[in-house]
């Protein structure tokens, strides 16, 4: 059976191996991807709430601002994402 | 294969056989388009019924109608554009309502895809929005307004070499790439999310010890399948509110 | 041994060559491009000019009541406010007439008195004057019929004494230089 796996691990062409490669490392390039957009949104969330404590009436403000900040943050993970599904299943 | 767990390949989750009109042509019909197709079909619907109810008092169908209304009205346009942004209304109100509705099909069984995990709904709706904002821009600065969108007024002389490709490419190129990845990549994440689940419920449902584990899989295949519901309304909203941030930036210079 | 190696190297490259073949799962297609953009633009369409004019419509509608119902409530809560000072304002007046008139009266009285008082001190300091000039003018009349009952006691005394008349004038200046010593002296 080893024989085989090696065998068709033979037979794979050079771009196939590298695909595969790919692949692997395409878990990592996402994980990255997700660390900084997480802390972003994290103090975004964070400075929003004390904003919307220390002046309650300027909450609807703040909330709409808060999700146009997370919107654009949150491209950054979803490149990263996108760049994810691109390693692995292209 | 872990633990004898098949997880599917991606274009059987996304990619979807014609229901009529031939493989590959320009117009095959297939569960997106059918799910685009619902979406228009439902909007009018909700909105023919509740613009037949008469009286002041809002109730019913009418009601649900007028707060999605009020909502795009005073939560979206007058947060971010204001009183003169009340005509793009119409085109605010039909983009929630379209993405609203094919994204909630992400949960709706039978269906169970949100039609905006293909690539197509979010691109063609970003080009148009990219389009519109353009054409708002035309009509209210002129052909200024692609000078005005590169180099803001009060810049500095030495900078603008550096400020205008940056400029040109954060507007014209960014946006509507960034707008449409981010409702795609949002659904489809949420797609392949739910699907794991699934499958890993599938493959647990088994007469061995792992069975054990099922209980709480299945616990979180519920809370996930809420939780997508809010990821389809928040993108909606999202995606509605930069198309007016967008369209209202492009009505008056920056300053 | 060899043919069934072979037979896996096949299976394995068909498999290579299908997923090369897998078409990208994020590339848009154009068929759904197509519908996509046909049903988005018949909806933005049908609500631009079919769907949402009745919905704005009674929205605004509604609006327009609240709104002028708040108006008719800030005008009837104007009137209230105008007629409640216009109230305060006859109140304040009568208030302020009914003081006047006290104290128009008050002042009427006061000086009513005040003039009787003043009347009462003038016919006390009249009586008393004309009492004064009786008693300045009784006193005179007793002081001159004193100084001649004097005068002619005097000389008549002396013309006994002296068994000759006296010059009569002289001896009157006399007698009123004494009498008028005594007066000033007592």
């Amino acid at each position: 059976m080893s024989m085989l796996a090696q065998i068709a691990y033979d037979a794979t062409s050079k771009a196939e191996a590298q695909a595969i490669t790919a692949s692997g490392y395409a878990g990592l390039a996402y994980g990255l991807a997700t660390l900084g957009p997480g802390i972003g949104i994290g103090y975004l969330v964070g400075q929003s709430v004390q904003a919307m404590a220390r002046q309650p009436e300027a909450a609807g403000m703040v909330r709409t601002t808060m999700f146009l900040g997370i919107a654009f943050t949150e491209a950054l993970a979803l490149i990263g994402f996108v760049v994810f599904i691109l390693l692995k299943f292209v | 294969m872990i633990f004898g767990l098949e997880f599917p390949p991606i274009e059987n989750l996304v990619e979807w056989p014609n229901l009529f009109g031939p493989a590959e042509s320009w117009y095959g019909f297939n569960k997106i388009a059918l799910i685009n197709l619902v979406a228009l079909v439902a909007t009018s619907l909700l909105f023919l019924v509740a613009g037949r109810s008469k009286g002041l008092v809002p109730k019913g169908t009418r009601n649900l109608v007028e707060s999605g209304v009020a909502f795009i009205r005073d939560g979206i346009i007058m947060e971010t554009v204001g009183p003169e942004g009340i005509r793009y209304l119409p085109y605010l109100v039909s983009l929630f309502f379209f993405i609203l509705i094919t994204n909630i099909f992400e949960v709706i069984p039978f269906f169970h895809m949100p039609g905006n995990a293909r690539m197509a709904g979010p691109a063609v709706l970003a080009l148009l929005t990219w389009v519109y904002f353009i054409a708002v821009g035309l009509k209210h600065q002129g052909l200024k307004y692609f000078w005005n969108s590169v180099a803001p007024p009060g810049v500095p002389k030495a900078l603008l070499p550096l400020v205008i490709p940056i400029e040109l490419l954060s507007t014209f190129i960014v946006r509507p790439f960034s707008l449409a990845v981010r409702l795609f990549a949002n659904m489809l994440a949420g797609h392949i999310l739910l699907v794991t689940f699934t499958v890993l419920c599938i493959t647990l449902f088994s007469a061995t010890l792992l069975a054990l584990v099922l209980p709480f899989s299945f616990a979180m295949l519920v809370g996930l399948t809420g939780f997508e519901i809010m990821v389809a309304f928040l993108q909606a909203y999202i995606f509605t509110i930069l198309a007016a941030v967008y369209i209202g930036s492009s009505m008056h210079a920056e300053h | 041994m060899l043919a069934s190696i072979l037979a896996a190297t096949e299976v394995v490259t068909t498999e290579v060559t299908k997923v090369a073949e897998t078409k990208n799962p994020i590339l848009p297609t154009v068929n759904e491009m197509f519908w996509a953009a046909v049903f988005f633009v018949l909806l933005w369409a049908l609500m631009k000019f079919v769907l949402l004019p009745p919905i704005t419509k009674v929205m605004n509608a509604r609006d327009e009541k609240v709104r002028s119902d708040l108006q008719a409530a800030e005008a009837a809560e104007s009137t209230r406010a105008s007629k409640l000072a216009e109230y305060e304002a006859g109140l304040a007046g009568a208030r302020a007439e009914a003081v006047a008139l006290l104290e128009a009266a008050r002042s009427e009285g006061d000086a009513e008195r005040r003039s009787q008082i003043a009347a009462a001190e003038a016919d006390a300091a009249a009586a008393k004057a004309e009492a004064a000039a009786a008693v300045a003018d009784a006193k005179v009349r007793a002081r001159s019929e004193l100084t001649a009952s004097i005068t002619d006691i005097a000389v008549g005394a002396a013309e006994a004494v002296v068994q000759k008349s006296i010059d009569r004038a002289a001896q009157t200046a006399l007698v009123e230089d004494y009498v008028n010593r005594s007066g000033s002296q007592n």
